[in-house]
């Protein structure tokens, strides 16, 4: 029996850029009709993509906002990427759930209830994360995929210029306006130490960062943009350099796509043990984390939770937003740059452990469940 | 494990029956018995009855008086049934050596296994079990409750009083239905495919001619078309007419 077309509704974290990137990389494989609840990030970045027929308005952080705006009988399965607000909501409606964490790796649980009422869960892979599954008692253990990043563009004859990305720093402890000086602080490493990087300049980021970016003084420097998720991609493809946050999506786009690649400082709680990862697997070298850059830093906080690390995150990020500081960074970068050979191999053996994409894999699940209910 | 094994039949097809049979034998786990449930008269089950003679641990029992139907031979079965738990196994299907193993560790009222369909020793087909049992998964579709996966605590079965004897078709799916609107009801699921569906020439157990099947089909949607949306209502009559090899028309 032939399916009817799968409704899907896709509820991705947005306090986070990573999921709904994830949620985009999976969705470019989906054949479903699509409708995605908004709010924030997760507006910006899924509201404008074309693997998305149709959004809701909605704060997706709120069962009960959910409950009103959404008529969950309209659909047929929904498709979560680390948001579980919501979870015990399409439990009761009876609506299947597929699970995606993007941030295994991190966080104090993963035993709650999503993990036995998905019909599947998935998570990205990360160092740490098979250990971090085979410890845990699952009745079904998730499936480990590869990065939950985009298809790879055709590449460019000629990369030029240089692709600075900081997408955006959200984060369920971070309220706006709290960490509103990186996107600035960022600007002035770069412009400011004179880097001799590929120009022309680029900043990417989310609208909030691109609007802080632009008020910089030397901004006129770079061209400031906020980037639909297919552009960037675009861009950068055709970016002969690209420096990054420490994130994990942008970090594993740039491995993917090959492109020479520096990293930044972090802006926030799992950028910090993050980075301190890429420095353990020889990414990038160490002396960029706040723990370096900032002797006042409480490093005790790095095995706590991510609520309580996050304050101390945002107040180590006022104290290194000095010229001392941004001179450490830019020369940093300087040799990151010197240096690229170095990092080489260290690049190809973490885009091996990564392994291939993950979001057809998921795709696959979905497709192959729903073809199942009409068998 | 303590579990009673129900196997309905319509005593037609021996050679499908004692691979059944075997197949209860060859599960990991021993079970306590097995009730073969005749869905015919005495002298089908004095013929089935030789046929498996000899074999441990099973009995043989008749409807009574023949046709009564699955949902009635596997009540029966139920009621004869003296353990903690039923299985349900048609005649013409095979289980997995896994299968009971998969609950055996376990206090639970439903469970169910995945299962898949054999053709020329080939899978056909494939379904997981849902991970929650819920009504709407079984509105439209049969979300993966087909008689042979289930295992069932037996007091929670004659509970909610068994198998529907009005559904001739459709009482699985009727039987998932009913479970799930038990609250706090306590479901596992074994994603192993450890259940066989057998494409043979014969009719299955729980097969109807199309009268059958339509009365059936009928009775199922009067009890549920109110929990159903317009869009499941519509979905309902391509399923039934798809499964049912009916025109459209003939769902109205």
């Amino acid at each position: 029996m032939k399916p009817p077309p799968l409704r899907l509704l896709c509820d991705s974290n947005p306090m986070c850029y990573g999921s709904s990137a994830a949620m985009l990389a999976i969705l470019e494989h989906v054949d479903a009709i699509c409708t995605a609840m908004v709010r924030d990030v997760t507006a910006e970045l899924l509201g404008r993509d074309k693997a998305v027929d149709g959004v809701i308005h909605v704060d997706n952080k709120s069962p009960m906002a959910v409950r009103d705006a959404v008529d969950l009988a309209q659909f047929d399965a929904v498709l979560v990427v680390s948001n579980q607000s919501n979870v015990a909501l399409y439990t009761e409606v009876g609506l299947p759930i597929f699970f995606v964490d993007v941030l295994y790796w991190c966080g104090a649980r993963k035993d709650q209830p999503v993990w036995r009422l998905a019909e599947r869960s998935f998570v990205q892979q990360f160092p740490g994360v098979e250990e971090r599954v085979q410890k845990q008692a699952y009745r079904e253990p998730p499936v480990v995929v590869g990065p939950l990043i985009r298809s790879v563009p055709a590449h460019k004859a000629h990369r030029t210029g240089t692709l600075i990305q900081i997408g955006g720093a959200r984060s369920q402890w971070i309220r706006p306006g709290e960490n509103s000086s990186f996107p600035r602080m960022v600007v002035d490493w770069i412009c400011h130490n004179e880097l001799e990087l590929p120009r022309p300049w680029t900043f990417a980021g989310g609208r909030e960062a691109a609007k802080v970016a632009r008020q910089h003084p030397l901004a006129d420097q770079m061209d400031v943009v906020s980037y639909p998720y297919d552009e960037f991609l675009n861009e950068l493809h055709g970016s002969e350099l690209y420096v990054t946050t420490p994130g994990q999506g942008a970090i594993f786009e740039g491995l993917r796509t090959d492109v020479d690649m520096l990293v930044l400082p972090p802006q926030n709680a799992t950028q910090v043990l993050q980075l301190q990862i890429y420095e353990q697997f020889g990414l990038v070298s160490p002396g960029l984390n706040l723990m370096a850059l900032d002797p006042a830093f409480d490093s005790s906080l790095l095995q706590s939770t991510e609520e309580r690390l996050t304050p101390e995150v945002l107040q180590s990020l006022r104290r290194i937003d000095s010229p001392e500081v941004a001179d450490v960074v830019g020369r940093h970068l300087q040799r990151q740059y010197k240096e690229l050979a170095k990092v080489r191999s260290a690049r190809q053996e973490f885009v091996e452990f990564l392994g291939a994409p993950g979001g057809s894999v998921v795709a696959e699940a979905l497709s192959r469940w729903w073809s199942e209910q009409w068998m | 494990m303590d579990v009673t094994v129900i196997i309905p039949t319509l005593g037609d097809r021996p050679a499908m029956l004692i691979e059944a049979i075997e197949s209860v034998y060859g599960q990991m786990v021993e079970v306590k018995g097995i009730i073969v449930v005749v869905d015919g008269s005495d002298e089908a089950r004095r013929r089935v009855g030789e046929l498996i003679e000899g074999r441990p641990r099973v009995e043989v029992v008749t409807t009574g008086e023949g046709n009564r139907g699955v949902s009635v031979a596997r009540n029966i079965g139920a009621e004869l049934a003296r353990t903690d738990y039923l299985a349900f196994l048609d005649d013409d299907d095979v289980w997995r050596a896994g299968h009971l193993a998969a609950f055996c560790e376990d206090v639970f009222d439903v469970g169910l296994s995945a299962f898949w369909k054999q053709r020329s020793n080939m899978c056909a087909h494939e379904k997981t079990p849902p991970a929650v049992l819920h009504p709407r998964r079984f509105l439209v579709t049969n979300g993966g409750c087909r008689g042979s996966n289930l295992v069932v605590r037996s007091e929670f079965y004659r509970s909610i009083g068994g198998f529907d004897p009005q559904l001739r078709v459709f009482n699985d799916v009727d039987f998932a239905i009913r479970a799930s609107l038990v609250s706090n009801i306590r479901y596992r699921r074994n994603r192993s495919r450890d259940v066989v569906f057998r494409t043979q020439a014969g009719r299955r157990i729980s097969g109807a001619d199309s009268r059958v099947y339509r009365e059936s089909a009928h009775y199922f949607y009067k009890r549920y078309a109110a929990m159903m949306t317009n869009l499941e209502r519509k979905r309902f009559r391509v399923w039934i007419a798809t499964v049912g090899q009916i025109s459209l028309d003939e769902t109205k």
